[in-house]
């Protein structure tokens, strides 16, 4: 008898060891995550560090439990900055991967095809890096928008612009795209109320690379300030005309060029023109804990995920937040069902890397929660933050 | 290949697209559902350069067009069958008024000429911010209340509808003789007596309804629009569906759209890299190496036996000394 006692009691505590703890079984509750990002075409080379900053969240919220009772397992698809495959792209998360929440895009054109499918098909979705205006509110109650939208950046850039800068006249020049085209009427409408006189207003096409003849036209009408929001690509070729034409002009940029790539193409001619441009995030000795943090833990997997070297930039850090947001969510929620993620989303007030996020009423990211830098090109072709 | 097999194979083909939701998930229905709506746009291809001979690189103009007068009075509140109607007749208009024009122009001119109308609507998209909320994008857009079954069974209805009046007056009409005709020799056809500019505007106005009605069905399905969605890249993709297509036949049009459509998607499991891209463009490049009729082309091959026996009966049946007869069957 007492053989056998010891003999199920001894069976009892080895199925006991040997069975996962309630907790355990529970945090494997799977969430399917879809993370729509640029991984090739043009804007590839931010989609895939991106990618790696997705990972890294999701693999640390697995870890530490942040989201609660599940494990997010993210499902990456090709977006290529383009509405077409994004909206191919979504569809597909949606209807043959199952994704219960979006995270995505990178272009504000592609994020509304999105935004679009997710809306239809009521699924919760984070838009963390397209800026244009309004694309969470257009596009209903799932939808919500985790960056600072274009109207909100450029009053925050013109009004540190007539603290940073003194003039009374200035140039406007903008590329032919949503954010120059917003830039544009958004910087116009500062400057005509506090009485600054535009003498100049000139948009021009992605695809069209000679500035000569704007920049001429510049040195007719003299401003004191030349403003422009220009992209990637074509801002260094107008950086290096305008930098060969000789102008002294102070040269003021929109936030778009990224930095660190910027500075390999024209580094050091912006650094001769002192070129100043708006960024939320700059890798500098003065930045928050939290996000050297970030960088030091980033920075080594990215270049062990891409093979070289990939400096922080804010669109890695917001891709990061947005994963971390959809884990908060998920832990208040305690559920999968879009309306109740939905309604934990609204309610969010997540510190995160970049900034701490809570949403308005139109599902738009309260913008007081980010802090916003100018930046200058210095004349060995480095970065500082204008103090 | 002989009649019976020939309508075995066209009965086959149909059943196999009807047959379509019940073989497939929501995400490829979906991918099936816009190849049959870009099967319009390439349709307006083959009226316009495979029948008549005119090479446009501006169609995505006219989709474009019709998408956002469909999308932006839509918003506006205006009931979506009345915006449609205006989504078709607007481009029909502006493809007449730029027919004035550019039927008079031949050859390399026109196909600049109409890239200058796709870059015109393109921008004009893009900077009438009022109206078409530009680069932000438009939503909000009403549709008819379809389940995607029913998108795809209508869709499917207007695109074999529009591949039969295709066939139709391509084989079978007086029309498609004119249209031909133009199109291999302007001069022998307007010493026959054919008003050569009237035929390239009415195959201008077709072009522009069949590209116009795309852009309407696209708005109405998709229910967002961008302006990236229509420029002149856009126009390059619906003409090497064309050629892939063969230019000219109809039924490659729709082939090659739901083939163009489908491959990259079905490239996704390549992984989300530029593989597939590559392996999208070398199939594309081997479909015109060893296809240079295109998918049309292939399908003559293997009908064509058929016609040219059917042929060679019709002349054995007329009268000794009729040769017209023969040729004219």
């Amino acid at each position: 008898m007492k053989s056998g006692a010891q003999l199920l009691l001894a069976a009892t505590l080895g199925m006991a060891l040997l069975a996962p703890p309630a907790l355990a079984q529970t945090a494997q509750t799977p969430v399917k995550i879809g993370v729509i990002l640029p991984l090739t075409g043009n804007t590839a080379w931010g989609g895939r560090p991106a990618k790696v900053a997705a990972e890294m969240a999701a693999e640390e919220a697995n870890a530490q439990g942040l989201a609660g009772k599940f494990k997010l397992d993210l499902v990456f698809a090709d977006g290529a900055c383009d509405p077409r495959t994004t909206y191919a792209s979504a569809e597909k998360l949606l209807n043959q991967d199952k994704v219960q929440f979006l995270i995505g895009e990178w272009c504000s054109s592609a994020s509304v095809a999105m935004a679009q499918v997710a809306a239809d098909a009521k699924v919760p979705t984070l838009i963390q890096i397209s800026t244009a205006d309004f694309i969470a509110k257009n596009a209903g109650p799932y939808i919500f928008q985790s960056i600072m939208q274009n109207r909100e950046i450029q009053d925050r850039e013109a009004k540190l612009l007539l603290e940073k800068f003194k003039f009374t006249t200035a140039a406007i020049l903008v590329e032919n795209n949503d954010f120059g085209l917003s830039f544009r009427q958004n910087i116009s409408r500062v400057f005509k109320e506090k009485g600054i006189k535009v003498v100049l207003d000139i948009p021009q096409d992605r695809q069209d690379t000679n500035w000569y003849s704007i920049i001429t036209q510049i040195q007719g009408a003299k401003p004191d300030i030349v403003v422009a929001s220009i992209a990637a690509g074509q801002a260094a070729n107008f950086v290096k005309q305008y930098s060969e034409s000789n102008l002294t002009i102070p040269l003021f940029f929109d936030y778009p060029p990224p930095p660190y790539i910027f500075e390999k193409q024209v580094g050091q001619q912006a650094g001769k023109l002192g070129l100043v441009r708006g960024a939320f995030f700059l890798k500098d000795p003065d930045m928050p804990p939290r996000e050297q943090a970030f960088i030091g833990k980033f920075e080594p997997r990215v270049e062990q995920a891409l093979g070289e070297k990939h400096p922080t930039v804010h669109w890695d850090i917001v891709t990061y937040d947005a994963v971390m947001m959809a884990a908060d969510a998920l832990t208040r929620s305690g559920s999968v069902k879009p309306d109740d993620l939905a309604a934990a989303l609204t309610k969010t007030d997540h510190q995160g890397v970049l900034a701490r996020y809570r949403f308005d009423a139109d599902r738009g990211v309260n913008p007081e929660g980010f802090d916003f830098l100018f930046i200058r090109n210095t004349l060995g072709g480095g970065l500082e933050v204008v103090k | 290949m002989s009649d019976a097999a020939a309508w075995i194979v066209r009965v086959v083909f149909v059943a196999f697209l009807a047959a379509t939701p019940f073989m497939v998930d929501a995400y490829w229905l979906n991918m099936a559902i816009l190849a049959l709506i870009y099967a319009l746009v390439v349709y307006s291809i083959t009226v316009l350069t495979g029948f008549a001979g005119l090479l446009s690189f501006g169609q995505a103009g006219f989709v474009g067009l019709g998408a956002y007068v469909y999308g932006v009075m839509t918003v506006k509140g205006v009931p979506p069958a009345a915006a449609a109607a205006w989504g078709v007749v607007l481009p029909t208009a502006v493809g007449f008024l730029l027919g004035l024009p550019a039927a008079r122009l031949r050859g390399h001119y026109m196909a600049i000429g109409t890239l200058g109308f796709g870059v015109l609507v393109a921008q004009l998209l893009n900077n009438m911010v009022d109206v078409t909320r530009g680069p932000m994008g438009l939503l909000g857009i009403k549709s008819f209340g379809l389940d995607r079954v029913s998108w795809f069974y209508c869709v499917l209805a207007i695109a074999m509808a529009v591949l039969a009046a295709l066939e139709h007056v391509d084989r079978r009409t007086f029309l498609g003789v004119v249209l031909k005709s133009v199109k291999y020799d302007e001069i022998s056809a307007a010493a026959c007596g054919i008003g050569v500019f009237g035929v390239k505007l009415l195959a201008f106005s077709a072009a522009a309804f069949l590209a116009g009605s795309c852009g309407v069905l696209l708005a109405a399905y998709m229910r967002f629009l961008t302006p990236d969605l229509f420029l002149s890249a856009e126009s390059f993709r619906y003409l090497m569906m064309a050629v892939v297509g063969g230019v000219g036949s109809a039924t490659g049009a729709l082939i090659s759209a739901l083939i163009l459509t489908g491959i990259p998607e079905a490239l996704r499991a390549f992984g989300e890299t530029n593989v597939r891209l590559l392996v999208y463009g070398l199939m594309v490049l081997f479909v015109l190496w060893f296809l240079p009729g295109g998918i049309g082309g292939l399908l003559e091959r293997l009908i064509g036996p058929r016609r040219k026996r059917r042929r060679s009966a019709t002349a054995q049946a007329a009268p000794k000394g009729d040769a017209v007869a023969g040729r004219a069957s």
